[in-house]
């Protein structure tokens, strides 16, 4: 194994390490299988905690070496390791309550679970091999990255050389973390990063939908959402769209668990998520301004829960002011064309076709299987349950409603983005993956409650939607 | 009639939920050999290359050549500074060498990428050249060349004035 594989090994396990802690200090952990159930909500939320120090770090002008990385992983676990002693939060001390292999639901979940670490596997070798990366990448997303490898910091004589100069920085900040942990600039292994930040991805979908779904549903779910196909083509090419949906979700999911079960350190999770959504692309403010949106008309006829929604997405939102500060004082060029409002007005001729690409791309079965319509069948008809469940579904169907909004309004804003459904040409394609992966991600979530609510009355069964066995 | 009209809606609900299940389970016994199938195939194409090669292959996906690419990176030394000779016109280019114009829209670029911690810089401040399938002429006294291929590709160090 080269230098290369084992430093993003050594460095997804200290991220791991660093999120356990953070877990620790939030909610606890309670018996050893909890915690391995956590260790992909662990390691995603050390990765977006460590990374978004990191990137703070580097705007600040410091210098982002490997042993700034470790005390930055440090000031993220030790208040939480403090928090957890002084809340005398619970450790593993048992092993925890095996699943019953006697039960079918059981056999089923674990065949499904089975055939997910197969396929993850198969992933896995592909990006030890993978050899191909796109225009963005080697046009400005990895230079940045090398440039902050390299000259230690970010370097302004060439970031004004470069596309996209005041585009967010985590994932380019990401990936020199992972080269210094590699010991060189190894560019074709970042791709085991990318199958990271998947894999902690489904693992953290898996357990926090957990008490809240049955298992072989879940694990259904979570193996079709590893299968999409342009998930997995897009996923090595080293562009920060699978980045941003990622965390995008992962907000999403928090967000969800934390409507479904007011645990208050969801909240947390939903911060951290949320904040790595806003650094990882333009496109993550847009989406989480839809996200919102849709929480807050999800939970009109609940408005306590706006005040706290509200206040953590603000706290997110602040750790995005620096790097804006940064590009717009060097005079970078901005991340909106500066005629955008002019060209709403002249190019309405484009909402029309702007809606079809959209849809179009969104319910390509060859793209992304059929995510996007299971989840919004089963979300519509969870609208006929009342309370939590459908509260669910309406945050589903009102973000999915402004994301399609919103790409349709990028499409017609920009007379660059051509009309048609061709990856070049097109960031839509790439954009409408978030969406997709929120549907796999929400849809065991929707389905659940259809499946538990046969014979009782639609108040009931609102009021008793929870933890299935 | 309202419990009726529940046990209805539930009913509806329970049916769609089903569906929905199914569809997925279908699907997913569909796709999931071709996905598997893909994952192979992907490690198949790819697993020959060296490091190196897996570093230079995008760029040959452009038409820009491995040996070009290679030699840049032997003979170009970290963090100094080069700039890149493109051909003398899009025609030259097409005609005389082949050369499609998209590979002249990304060289520089990727020449850039590949050769990072060195700077590309204007000719004025460059220490190498990357003649690709350029004019020599004007740089026969300037640049002692240190690699040359058949295809009209060089590299030379900027002589001291």
């Amino acid at each position: 194994m080269s230098r290369g594989v084992l430093g993003v090994i050594a460095l997804n396990g200290l991220f791991t390490l660093t999120g356990l802690f953070l877990l620790w200090g939030i909610r606890g952990l309670r018996t050893w299988i909890d915690l391995v159930e956590q260790l992909g909500i662990a390691l995603m939320l050390g990765t977006a905690s460590v990374t978004m120090l990191a990137t703070l770090w580097l705007i600040g002008g410091e210098h982002l070496s490997l042993w700034i990385v470790l005390v930055l992983c440090a000031v993220v676990a030790a208040p939480a390791v403090e928090l957890a002693v002084l809340r005398r939060r619970s450790l593993p001390r048992s092993l925890g309550r095996l699943p019953r292999l006697s039960s079918p639901g059981t056999l089923v979940a674990a065949s499904f679970f089975a055939l997910a670490v197969a396929f993850f596997v198969a992933l896995y070798l592909v990006a030890r091999v993978n050899s191909f990366i796109t225009e963005d990448s080697f046009v400005f997303w990895i230079p940045k990255a090398q440039a902050i490898y390299y000259f230690g910091d970010l370097d302004e004589r060439l970031f004004r050389t470069l596309h996209g100069a005041s585009y967010p920085i985590l994932l380019p900040t990401l990936d020199a973390i992972d080269f210094r942990f590699m010991g060189s600039a190894d560019i074709p292994n970042l791709a085991l990063q990318s199958w990271f930040l998947l894999a902690g991805c489904l693992a953290s979908m898996a357990a926090l939908l957990r008490p809240l779904v049955r298992p072989w549903l879940l694990w259904l779910f979570v193996l079709f959402a590893a299968v999409l196909p342009n998930l997995d083509y897009r996923l090595y090419l080293g562009e920060a769209d699978w980045t941003v949906d990622i965390f995008f979700v992962l907000s999403a999911l928090f967000l969800a668990r934390w409507l479904a079960m007011r645990e208050p350190w969801l909240l947390v999770g939903y911060g951290v998520m949320l904040a790595a959504t806003f650094a990882a692309k333009r496109e993550g403010a847009l989406f989480v301004a839809c996200l919102v949106g849709g929480a807050v008309l999800a939970t009109v006829g609940s408005r306590r829960r706006w005040l706290p929604l509200l206040a953590v997405t603000l706290a997110a939102y602040a750790t995005s002011i620096p790097w804006h500060i940064w590009w717009s004082s060097r005079h970078l060029q901005p991340d909106l064309p500066g005629n955008w409002r002019e060209e709403l007005t002249s190019n309405l001729s484009r909402i029309k076709p702007a809606y079809v690409v959209v849809f179009r791309l969104l319910f390509t079965y060859d793209f992304w299987l059929v995510a996007a319509p299971i989840a919004c069948v089963a979300a519509l008809l969870g609208l006929t349950l009342a309370g939590r469940v459908r509260e669910i579904a309406a945050l589903y169907l009102a973000t999915m409603t402004l994301g399609v909004n919103g790409l349709m309004w990028i499409v017609w804003s920009e007379p660059t983005v051509s009309l048609d459904t061709h990856n070049s040409t097109s960031p839509i394609p790439r954009a409408v993956g978030s969406l997709v992966l929120l549907s796999a991600g929400l849809a065991p979530l929707l389905i659940e409650p259809l499946l538990s609510h046969r014979r009782r009355t639609d108040h009931a069964t609102s009021s008793q939607h929870s933890a299935p066995s | 009639m309202r419990p009726l009209r529940q046990v209805h809606v539930a009913g509806v609900r329970f049916a769609g939920g089903v569906l929905c299940v199914v569809t997925v389970a279908v699907v997913l016994a569909l796709q999931l050999p071709h996905r598997f199938e893909w994952t192979k195939s992907a490690y198949d194409d790819n697993s020959w290359r060296s490091p190196v090669r897996r570093l230079i292959h995008t760029g040959e996906t452009y038409d820009i050549p491995t040996d070009f690419q290679e030699a840049a990176l032997t003979y170009v030394p970290p963090r100094s500074t080069f700039a890149v000779l493109p051909p003398p016109s899009v025609e030259v280019a097409q005609k005389g060498y082949g050369i499609p114009p998209l590979t002249l829209i990304e060289l520089p670029f990727w020449m850039q990428f590949l050769l990072l911690p060195s700077r590309m810089v204007d000719t004025a401040h460059a220490q190498y050249v990357l003649c690709f399938a350029c004019n020599t002429d004007p740089w026969v006294n300037r640049v002692s060349w240190i690699w040359k291929n058949d295809a009209g590709e060089a590299i030379g160090k900027l002589n001291s004035p």
